[in-house]
């Protein structure tokens, strides 16, 4: 990606709240490989 | 009586283990921390410490008011000794002076031992370079770059050298954090252009960071780690050397063997090289009075746990190879987690030199994949505690990461690399085309993690204190 994207503020903002979005849920466990209390792989 | 659960070390496995053991046992069993200094340090914050953007007093909490608050007994103290058949720890306080503890479960979360001494010449004690693993390293290391910054204020030009110095490091991507603060700092200094820098670091690749790269789909394309590590490093101007395995340091010099390519060695005013990480030295001992440290760890001094240490290939690797539970083979109350357990084997492939000295990134295991182990290592102990069987399980190779690459702290200057593995582990077996699941995958490099960085900063330092709604945070 360009620096101009890489500072252009709306994509930014975007990137910024679909990011930590998916970061969260993956962190969550809602969406993700699927470590958690399950029977042992 | 109530049992007792004993975690050694108050890093992110241990002390994420009893944050969640103090709500997941509370009245059923009693939970003691075992760690020296009675301080939490936010590591990933201490890349801003070695260029002096940040206090260090902003990275840092007292853990005892903490565990006060939720119910956990804290001792300030290193743990020595693991007596397996009494089940008693052999702890040292700052004095030296040895007691002993009893647990009924025990969390062996003693993180890293730095092995300087694994390399001639390495590191800010004995040896020619600085670190950034503590708090006091990092400071020595922001001491020692503002020299460097003001000789070049004064004109004189200087060579920084930033990655690992031995082949067999691990942590590459908090070290190419500092590198690309250290530019950003440089920049806003407006002595860039006097200062080389230089890259030196044991992956095969760049963009590897131990975990066998990353990569990310971007409008239907697969774009590869190595690909936007490469142009970052070119639009900063940074000699990059991969492959290369630091041999010794010389005061000013740092030399270097490296994969197909004649042996080197650079000059530096400023080296900042990782070391080696080992396990806590620490004496197991049965029933009987026996040594067993042997038995019950590889010679890296990391504690064994239910993964396949079989020594294979690369091409062999699996995703099962990776522990489940982080429990002892041998002793089902014992655990260990974060740093201190032992890896079956690298995530990357290994290489050699020339010389035939093996380089190989080791496995990084801090952070989010430490606080995963520690929290599924309290669910276990809680439903062991109960009666039950432990079914909480997180691989490597089924346990996501995310990680923050700061490249400059400003929240309007600044910059980061954004990534998101899943899993850190490649498992074929699940995802037959690149061992991940791509879809997931991401990767992003631009102001936006600059913000990120700093909000992970606060949340995880609120949450670690145990403020209010602390649980609404993950690991």
């Amino acid at each position: 990606m360009g620096l101009f994207w890489r500072r252009f503020l709306p994509l930014q903002i975007w990137r910024f709240l679909t990011l930590n979005v998916k970061m969260y849920r993956i962190a969550r466990g809602w969406i993700g490989p699927g470590q958690g209390p399950h029977e042992k792989s | 009586m109530k049992p007792h659960i004993l975690i050694l070390g108050a890093g992110f496995a241990g002390h994420t283990a009893a944050l969640h053991l103090s709500y997941l046992v509370r009245d059923k069993a009693d939970v003691t921390v075992v760690a020296p200094n009675n301080r939490f340090t936010w590591f990933p914050s201490l890349v801003w410490v070695g260029t002096g953007t940040m206090r260090e007093e902003e990275t840092v909490f007292a853990l005892k008011p903490v565990y006060d608050k939720i119910g956990v007994a804290y001792v300030d103290a290193r743990a020595k000794i693991i007596n397996l058949g009494t089940q008693t720890v052999t702890v040292e306080d700052a004095a030296g002076t040895p007691s002993d503890i009893h647990y009924d479960y025990l969390v062996n979360a003693t993180g890293p031992y730095l092995n300087f001494e694994g390399t001639p010449g390495l590191g800010p004690a004995t040896g020619n370079t600085t670190s950034i693993c503590t708090v006091e390293h990092a400071v020595q290391t922001r001491e020692r770059y503002l020299e460097v910054v003001r000789a070049a204020q004064a004109g004189k030009r200087g060579r920084i050298v930033v990655g690992v110095g031995h082949p067999a490091a691990t942590c590459e991507g908090a070290a190419f954090e500092f590198l690309m603060n250290v530019h950003a700092d440089l920049k806003q200094r407006r002595v860039r252009e006097l200062i080389d820098l230089t890259w030196l670091t044991n992956e095969p690749d760049f963009g590897d960071f131990g975990v066998d790269g990353i990569e990310a789909l971007r409008g239907g394309v697969l774009v590869r780690g190595a690909s936007p590590v490469r142009m970052l490093l070119d639009e900063a101007n940074v000699q990059a050397i991969a492959g290369a395995g630091v041999t010794r340091v010389e005061p000013g010099r740092v030399h270097y063997e490296r994969v197909g390519d004649e042996p080197g060695s650079i000059a530096f005013d400023l080296a900042m090289l990782l070391p080696q990480f080992r396990g806590i030295p620490m004496q197991y001992i049965d029933a009987t009075g026996t040594d067993v440290t042997a038995a019950m760890t590889l010679p890296s001094g990391f504690m064994r746990v239910d993964a396949d240490y079989e020594p294979k290939t690369y091409e062999a690797y699996r995703a099962n190879d990776w522990p489940a539970l982080y429990r002892s083979p041998s002793h089902d109350n014992v655990y260990a987690v974060g740093i201190a357990f032992a890896p079956p084997h690298p995530i990357s492939k290994g290489k050699k030199t020339g010389s035939g000295l093996a380089v190989v990134a080791s496995p990084p295991r801090t952070g989010m994949a430490s606080g995963i182990m520690g929290r599924t290592v309290a669910e276990n102990i809680a439903m062991q505690v109960d009666g039950k069987t432990p079914n909480h399980h997180a691989r490597m190779s089924e346990m996501p990461a995310a990680c923050i690459a700061s490249m400059g702290k400003s929240l309007w200057s600044g910059s980061a690399a954004t990534i998101i593995m899943t899993p850190v582990v490649r498992d074929f077996e699940r995802f037959p085309k690149y061992g991940r699941d791509v879809s997931l995958c991401d990767l992003d490099v631009g102001l936006n993690g600059a913000w990120t960085k700093r909000l992970l900063h606060s949340a995880f330092l609120w949450k670690l204190q145990a403020k209010p709604g602390w649980q609404l945070i993950p690991e």
